[in-house]
C-alpha cells in the first residue's frame, strides 16, 4: 500500500514505548528532540500542523545567536527537524494531541487525531497561537482579508494598503515584510507608545509608508466579499474613525495550546503550565518547554536553552527509573 | 595604565564575551543601548576551544566551537556592540552608577550583565602547573591530536571527564580513567558506553600524587585511597577533567554567591544587586550548554533593558 510518509524517516509505531514523545515541533520541541536523540533515547515528536511552529512563521530571525546575516524562520526550523532526525528522532506531523494521561504502570498515554502513542516520558512543547480580537468581522473576514502571519499571507498584499493591530515587537517585526509588498502600512495600538525593541521601532515607525494610532482600538472590520475598511476608536476621546484597506494583521498577543492538558497538568490563570526553573510539571515525567511555559519570555533563543534544559530533565528521570 | 583619566559610561557593560555574553550582546545592542563588552582574557569563552558543537539547535551537521563563537560576535557587533579586549580588575556595585576597573581602564555603567564562565579545575599536585601544555591538559578537543597512538590518561568521574575519555579514544591508543570514588558520576548511557569501549580501563578508587617527567610528562605517581598502595605509571599525556571554577573572585563580598562560588539568581538572571544580572555557567552549574547560556545571555539583556527604561521613566 502507498504510504504518505510526510516527516520522519519510517512510520510511527503506536505500539511501540517511547522513551520520549514532544509534544508540539516548533524550536522548543525539536531542541529537545535534539538532546534526548542525541543522547540515545528514542524520541517521537508529535505535530498538529508541519513541523517548525510559530518560528516558522517568523520572516527573518535576526536575533538567534549564530546567524549573523538572519535567517529565514522556517528554513532555520528546517534546519532544527534534520538535526532531530539526524539523531535518530521521529516526527510525525498534522496529527493533533487531544489527551494525556498516566497508566497504573508509569507509562503514558497521548492520544492523537490518528492514533495513541506511548511514552515513558512527555515534553509538552505546543507554544502558543495569535490571540484574536474578538470584534465584528474578524471571524467573517478570516482568510479574507484577516490574517494573523504576515510572513505567510504579506506577498497578498502587493500594492495594497493594510492595517496591522499591535505595535509590540511581532507586530512591528512582521510588518517589516508588509513594508516589502504592501502600498501603506498603519498601525492601531492600544497603549500610548510601543514596547518593541529599539531597532524595530526606528526600522518600522518612522517608515516613509507607515502610519500610525496610538491609544485607539480596532471595534469593526467591514467588508463585502473581502475586507474594505476597518473601524477603530480613539480610547481617549472615544472618537470613531474608518480606514479603508484591503487586509488587517492581528498581533495583539498569544494564547497558549494547552486545552488538551486542562485538568491533567496544573496551569496558572492565563493557561500556560506551570514548572520549576528545570521545566517539571506537577506531573512527575511531564515536563514543558518554550512559549507554552508560564512567565516565558516569547524569544527563539530561550524556548531553544528551555528544550534543552527540559531534555536533560528527561535523562535524568529514566535514568533514575533504570537504577 | 591612565587610571586618573575619567572613566568611560555606558548604560549596559557586559562582562566576559563567551556565549552568555556575546548573547546579551545581541539582544541590548538590538535594544540601541549600545553595550559595551569586556572580554576578558578569552574571547569566545569555553566554546571557542571546543572542537565541534553538535547540538547547537540550527546546524545539523555540527559546527566549530571557534566558528560559532565568531558568529555570535559577528552578530553582537553588527547592531552596534563593542568588543573591548580588556578585563576586569575591580568591580563596585555598592555605588552607581556602578564602576568596573580594568587592567587599562575603568567604566561606569548603569547595569551591568555578568557572564565571566568558568574555569576547569586544577589537582593541585606537584608537576602539575611545570607540565601544562607539555602533556597536562584540560580540554581534549585543544589537545587531543598530540596523542595519537599514545597511552594516556583522564582524571575525573563525571560527565564531561567520560565524554573527553570516549572522544580521546579517537586519537590515544588506550585511555585510562583515574576516579578517586569507587562509583562513577556520570550518566548510565556514558558509562555503559566507556565500560564497552575496548581503549577504555578504569582504575577506581585511585588518586594522581604527582605527575611526573622533566620537559614532557613520563608518567604518574598514584595511590590507592583505600589501601594506601602507591604505584608509577607510565603516560604520555593527563587529561584532568574534576569539574570548574566559576570566576567569580572579583564579586565576592558584593553579589549573592552559593556555597561553589556561583552567583546566584532568580529566574529573570537577577542577583542580590538590582542592576546586576549574572548568565551562562558564572550563574549555571547544571546544564553547561552552549544554547542554555545563550538564552540566559538573552533572558538577562532583556531584563537589563528593563531595568534601565524603569530607571528612566522613575528619574
Amino acid at each position: 500500500m502507498f504510504q504518505l510518509n510526510i516527516g520522519g524517516s519510517e512510520q510511527a509505531d503506536s505500539s511501540k514505548i517511547y522513551d520520549l514523545v514532544v509534544v508540539g515541533a516548533g524550536a522548543a520541541g525539536l531542541t529537545s528532540a535534539i538532546y534526548a536523540s542525541r543522547d540515545g533515547w528514542e524520541t517521537l515528536v508529535l505535530e498538529k500542523e508541519a513541523s517548525g511552529g510559530l518560528a516558522a512563521t517568523t520572516h527573518l530571525i535576526e536575533n538567534y545567536p549564530g546567524f549573523p546575516e538572519g535567517i529565514d524562520g522556517s528554513e532555520l526550523m528546517e534546519k532544527f527537524a534534520e538535526q532531530a532526525k539526524r539523531f535518530g528522532a521521529q516526527i510525525v506531523e498534522f496529527e493533533e494531541v487531544t489527551g494525556l494521561k498516566k497508566n497504573t504502570d508509569g507509562i503514558f498515554e497521548i492520544a492523537t487525531t490518528g492514533a495513541t502513542y506511548k511514552g515513558r516520558t512527555v515534553i509538552l512543547a505546543t507554544g502558543s497561537s495569535p490571540k484574536h480580537l474578538g470584534i465584528p468581522g474578524e471571524e467573517e473576514f478570516a482568510n479574507k482579508g484577516v490574517s494573523y502571519c504576515a510572513t505567510c499571507d504579506g506577498p497578498l498584499f502587493k500594492g495594497q494598503d493594510v492595517v496591522v493591530i499591535g505595535c509590540g515587537n511581532s507586530g512591528l517585526q512582521e510588518a517589516q515584510i508588509l513594508l516589502e509588498y504592501a502600498k501603506s502600512v498603519t498601525f492601531v495600538e492600544f497603549l500610548s507608545y510601543s514596547i518593541a525593541e529599539k531597532v524595530l521601532q526606528d526600522r518600522v515607525v518612522h517608515h516613509p509608508k507607515v502610519k500610525c494610532y496610538f491609544s485607539h482600538m480596532a471595534v469593526e472590520i467591514k467588508g463585502d466579499d473581502f475586507v474594505n475598511a476597518i473601524v477603530i476608536k480613539d480610547r481617549e476621546t472615544g472618537a470613531l474613525k474608518e480606514i479603508p484597506t484591503q487586509g488587517v494583521f492581528v498581533y495583539v498577543g498569544y494564547r497558549p495550546y494547552t486545552d488538551f492538558v486542562k485538568g491533567v497538568v496544573e496551569l496558572d490563570e492565563r493557561g500556560y503550565i506551570l514548572t520549576d526553573a528545570h521545566m517539571h510539571t506537577n506531573i512527575p515525567g511531564v515536563f514543558a518547554a518554550g512559549d507554552v511555559r508560564s512567565g516565558n519570555l516569547a524569544q527563539v533563543a530561550v524556548a531553544v536553552g528551555d528544550g534543552a534544559k527540559a531534555a536533560i530533565a528527561v535523562r535524568e528521570y529514566l535514568q533514575a527509573q533504570e537504577k | 595604565m591612565n587610571k586618573t583619566a575619567q572613566p568611560t559610561h555606558t548604560p549596559l557593560l557586559i562582562l566576559g564575551a563567551g556565549p552568555a555574553g556575546l548573547a546579551a550582546a545581541l539582544y541590548a545592542a538590538r535594544a540601541d543601548l549600545e553595550p559595551i563588552v569586556l572580554t576578558g582574557p578569552a574571547l569566545g569563552g569555553q566554546v571557542s576551544i571546543t572542537y565541534t558543537v553538535e547540538n547547537y539547535p540550527g546546524f545539523p551537521e555540527g559546527v566549530e566551537g571557534p566558528d560559532l563563537v565568531g558568529r555570535f560576535q559577528e552578530q553582537a557587533e553588527k547592531f552596534g556592540a563593542r568588543l573591548v579586549l580588556d578585563t576586569a580588575t575591580a568591580a563596585d556595585f555598592r555605588r552607581r552608577p556602578f564602576r568596573v576597573e580594568t587592567t587599562k581602564t575603568a567604566y561606569t555603567a548603569d547595569a551591568v550583565i555578568i557572564a565571566t564562565g568558568a574555569t576547569a579545575k586544577q589537582l593541585g599536585v606537584p608537576g602539575e602547573d611545570d607540565l601544562i601544555g607539555m602533556g597536562v591538559s584540560y580540554c581534549a578537543t585543544c589537545d587531543g591530536h598530540f596523542f595519537k597512538g599514545m597511552d594516556i590518561m583522564v582524571v575525573g568521574g563525571g560527565d564531561s571527564a567520560l565524554e573527553e575519555a570516549l572522544f580521546l579514544t579517537r586519537y590515544a591508543s588506550s585511555v585510562t580513567i583515574v576516579h578517586r570514588r569507587d562509583q562513577l558520576r556520570a550518566g548510565a548511557l556514558l558509562q555503559k558506553r566507556a565500560r564497552s569501549h575496548p581503549k577504555i580501563h578504569f582504575l577506581m578508587e585511585t588518586v594522581v600524587t604527582e605527575i611526573l617527567g622533566d620537559d614532557m610528562v613520563e608518567g604518574v605517581r598514584l595511590r590507592h585511597v583505600v589501601s594506601g598502595a602507591e604505584q608509577e605509571r607510565p603516560t604520555a599525556g593527563v587529561f584532568i577533567f574534576i569539574g570548574h571554577h566559576p570566576n567569580t573572585d572579583l564579586f565576592e563580598g558584593q553579589i549573592a554567591l552559593d556555597d561553589q562560588g556561583y552567583i546566584l539568581t532568580d529566574k529573570y538572571t537577577r542577583t542580590n544587586i538590582p542592576g546586576v544580572f549574572a548568565a551562562g555557567e558564572v550563574a549555571d552549574h547544571r546544564y553547561r550548554q552552549v544554547i542554555t547560556s545563550a538564552g540566559m545571555g538573552a533572558a538577562a539583556a532583556m531584563e537589563a533593558t528593563h531595568f534601565l527604561e524603569d530607571n528612566e521613566r522613575l528619574s
